[in-house]
């Protein structure tokens, strides 16, 4: 474990983790954004391979900025706009979301408007497809939308108290009343929602309720954000009482690690992402404070960036982070660490291992893998476990694809301490 | 006919299969929705697209209001989910019956709007898409004897048809308006419960006989059927060259079948839904679209073979226009919702 991990442990066994002030170096940085009353979010586009990043402020429309992984500006003209609200003095424009699946992305904008007379709020998902063609929206007026999460299936959403699911087309299906929740995970069968100690488990196909899954909890949730990844449900809460939860759980019930730290008064959860070596990751808001779990649930790294952390999204082997600049607040950032910050969990050393073709069509071929992988498992984009081959391996590994169907997909390679991430397209 | 029916792909009644035990269907639609909207409305009936601009108009008519709501596509995302874009655009009392569309440009897109009896002074309405612009149409002759059941808007001109005491023994009537002129009516032996032009020619469709006449001078060709039936008053249809689809209810099932002008039917399907249709379209992909209660179906109009997916409580009114398609309709907490979609391959 490296000194830069042992020192902010040492600080939170000490109970001072919300004071640790380590700050991040990042590999580059962007600066945009015009006002001072926006927010910012990013999202990773794992098929186009871009970061895509998007500011809201109330009176100027917000280009989505698009780079690649090295910092190379790869906005496309025309821009992607993400409106804002004209002309209404007391209206106010919220970015919430970006996420991307395949070439599309899905913006969630929150609008409200106390001046109208016939509405007063008007949340706003927007779907774009990033590889140009129409911008499609899809609007819910008068309701809350919190989270948006899609899939080859189709995509749920959720409005608070309720969770609507959407079929690929984008076709209304079902909905169903919901505890209360800020963000869901889902599989293709399965919807999970709510706060714990009992999160909601819902099939997705037909609503229902499932058992809850259960994990240990203490204090009175406010905001609750979940991912699912394989068969493991990670969850980051914050309480009343400002403490910030996090655990990993698997979906048979297990619980496998769950941690705790008190946070700084007036915290609230940004971002929350896991990363190829199953850390995760959590940002809280106006502080711009970082906190690192390694994947054995070790608090490992408290970190700082900027005046706010807006959101998090990593490809897996990066953290990309967006916010409030440091220096001028009324500038948007967005910072990319190019090395593991959690060193708990050695990434594998990726950029010696080769995938090529990339898009596959029929066969990949892995090159370059490390002696000592222990195992090698196919993920789907929805974190869905296809194949797992045991070793022993050679450096080089052929696989065929021809049953996979196109789409985005990843090689979670494994070795006696060590996890890294290489994700492949499938095309015909 | 009955060969149609069983080389039907198996999927598609698997997906109405499934559709029966839960209203989500699991198969692919043919469309890719833009936007999905819920409103305060607890009957949205009209769904319209306006041919001029694209946008889409919703329109409500009740307690003596008529009320749009307007996505101005042309104009990237401004209009839809934006302030101002539902607005009362009428307030003249009584309620609507039906909206067509039509490229009207006389002074500026207009759209046709049509009642039957139940707006306090008779008539046949052209209303602005943007401001409130109201123009009545004094079209019933003689006042309150006569029923129109559908009209037909050609550019500046408009066919109307339906029943008129007029015409005893018959009842029924065609009379092709260029306001404020009304140049013919003709009296028809069969039922006008739908019309259509191809080239010079218009069809008076009664389900099942369709009596073509002279556009011009109205006066009767001939007649055929597109079916054997009982004649049905609550059917829709739609043409493209020369291949004239109709759908109504026959005997508590909708029924859908292709005619070909000079040569005969084409195919009939049944569908396992009961009602009348809500219009019926095509695509540029080879799909029809219709909805009976609260089930989309598309079509293949090769073959006749459909699929379906259901939402809400019922589809109220549908168009396509300028590739898009427009749904409203209500939902079980009787709000209305609307939808705008683009058909797909």
């Amino acid at each position: 474990m490296h000194l830069r991990t042992i020192l902010p442990t040492i600080w939170c066994l000490l109970g001072q983790c919300a004071q640790a002030q380590v700050p991040l170096v990042p590999s580059w940085t962007q600066l945009g954004g015009t006002g001072s009353g926006g927010t910012s979010k990013v999202a990773w586009d794992a098929v186009t391979q871009k970061i895509l990043w998007g500011y809201s402020e109330q009176n100027y429309d917000q280009p989505l900025r698009q780079f690649d992984l090295a910092g190379t500006d790869m906005t496309p003209e025309p821009q992607l706009i993400l409106p804002s609200v004209d002309n209404a003095p007391d209206a106010h424009s919220i970015l919430r979301k970006l996420a991307a699946h395949d070439d599309t992305l899905d913006v969630i904008n929150y609008f409200s408007d106390e001046t109208l007379d016939q509405t007063n709020t008007i949340t706003t998902g927007l779907a774009m497809a990033l590889t140009g063609g129409a911008l499609r929206a899809k609007n819910l007026r008068n309701s809350a939308v919190t989270d948006l999460v899609r899939d080859s299936v189709g995509s749920v959403m959720v409005l608070g108290t309720s969770i609507r699911t959407l079929a690929a087309s984008g076709w209304p299906q079902g909905s169903v009343t919901v505890p209360i929740s800020d963000r869901i995970a889902m599989s293709l069968d399965r919807i999970y929602c709510g706060q714990p100690p009992n999160f909601t488990v819902l099939d997705r196909a037909t609503l229902t309720l499932l058992s809850p899954l259960t994990v240990p909890m203490s204090g009175t949730p406010t905001q609750t954000f979940l991912i699912l990844q394989g068969d493991v449900l990670y969850y980051a809460v914050r309480t009343v009482a400002n403490y910030l939860h996090q655990g990993a759980v698997n979906l048979n019930g297990a619980l496998m690690w769950s941690t705790s730290i008190h946070l700084l008064s007036g915290s609230h959860i940004t971002g929350f992402v896991i990363d190829a070596a199953g850390s995760s990751w959590v940002s809280t808001g106006e502080f711009g404070r970082l906190y690192g779990t390694n994947a054995t649930g070790t608090l490992a790294d408290m970190r700082t960036f900027g005046a706010t952390i807006d959101d998090i999204a990593t490809d897996g082997s990066h953290l990309i982070l967006t916010g409030k600049d440091q220096d001028n607040a009324s500038l948007a950032y967005l910072a990319v660490f190019d090395a593991p910050l959690v060193t708990g969990v050695r990434s594998l050393n990726s950029t010696t291992m080769t995938l090529t073709p990339n898009p596959a069509r029929d066969l990949v071929t892995l090159q370059g893998l490390p002696i000592d992988v222990t195992g090698i498992k196919l993920i789907d984009a929805t974190g869905r476990s296809l194949k797992e081959l045991t070793g022993p391996f050679t450096s080089t590994l052929n696989l065929s694809v021809t049953d996979l169907a196109p789409g985005s997909y990843f090689f979670h390679i494994s070795g006696p301490a060590e996890k890294s991430t290489l994700p492949f397209q499938v095309a015909r | 006919m009955q060969l149609d029916r069983l080389s039907a792909p198996f999927n598609i009644w698997w997906c109405i299969g499934v559709m029966s035990l839960s209203s989500a269907s699991l198969c692919a639609q043919p469309l890719i929705v833009d936007w999905y909207d819920e409103l305060d409305l607890p009957d949205l009936t009209f769904a319209y697209i306006d041919p001029n601009l694209g946008g889409a108009e919703v329109l409500w008519g009740g307690n003596d209001d008529l009320y749009c709501y307007y996505d101005e596509k042309s104009i990237y995302f401004g209009g839809f989910g934006q302030p101002n874009v539902f607005y009362s655009c009428y307030d003249g009392g009584g309620s609507f019956d039906d909206l067509v569309a039509a490229p009207y440009q006389l002074n500026g897109p207009r759209t046709w709007v049509w009642n039957r009896q139940s707006i306090a002074t008779p008539g046949y309405f052209l209303i602005s898409f943007g401001p409130t612009e109201l123009y009545n149409i004094p079209l019933i002759y003689p006042p309150g004897s006569e029923y129109a059941r559908c009209v037909l808007p050609d550019g500046q001109q408009l066919y109307i048809g339906g029943t008129s005491t007029d015409c005893s023994p018959q009842s029924d009537i065609v009379y092709r308006v260029e306001w404020p002129d009304i140049p013919w009516r003709t009296c028809l032996p069969h039922g006008a419960v739908s019309l259509e032009l191809q080239m010079d020619t218009l069809l008076a469709i009664g389900f099942p006989t369709v009596t073509r006449l002279d556009a011009q001078s109205g006066a009767p060709m001939d007649s055929f059927d597109l079916f054997d039936g009982a004649a049905n008053f609550y059917g829709k249809s739609c043409i493209r060259g020369d291949s004239l689809y109709w759908s109504c209810e026959i005997l508590g099932a909708t029924h859908v079948g292709k005619y070909i002008l000079g040569v005969g039917p084409a195919w009939e399907q049944t569908l396992p839904f009961a009602g009348a249709p809500v219009e019926l379209f095509q695509d540029d992909y080879g799909h029809l679209w219709t909805a009976v209660e609260n089930s989309l179906i598309w079509m293949n109009t090769q073959t006749g073979a459909f699929d379906s997916i259901s939402y809400g409580t019922r589809i109220n009114g549908m168009d396509l226009s300028a590739g898009s398609l427009l749904i409203s309709g209500t939902l079980p907490d009787m709000q209305g919702f609307a939808l705008r979609a683009t058909p797909t391959p």
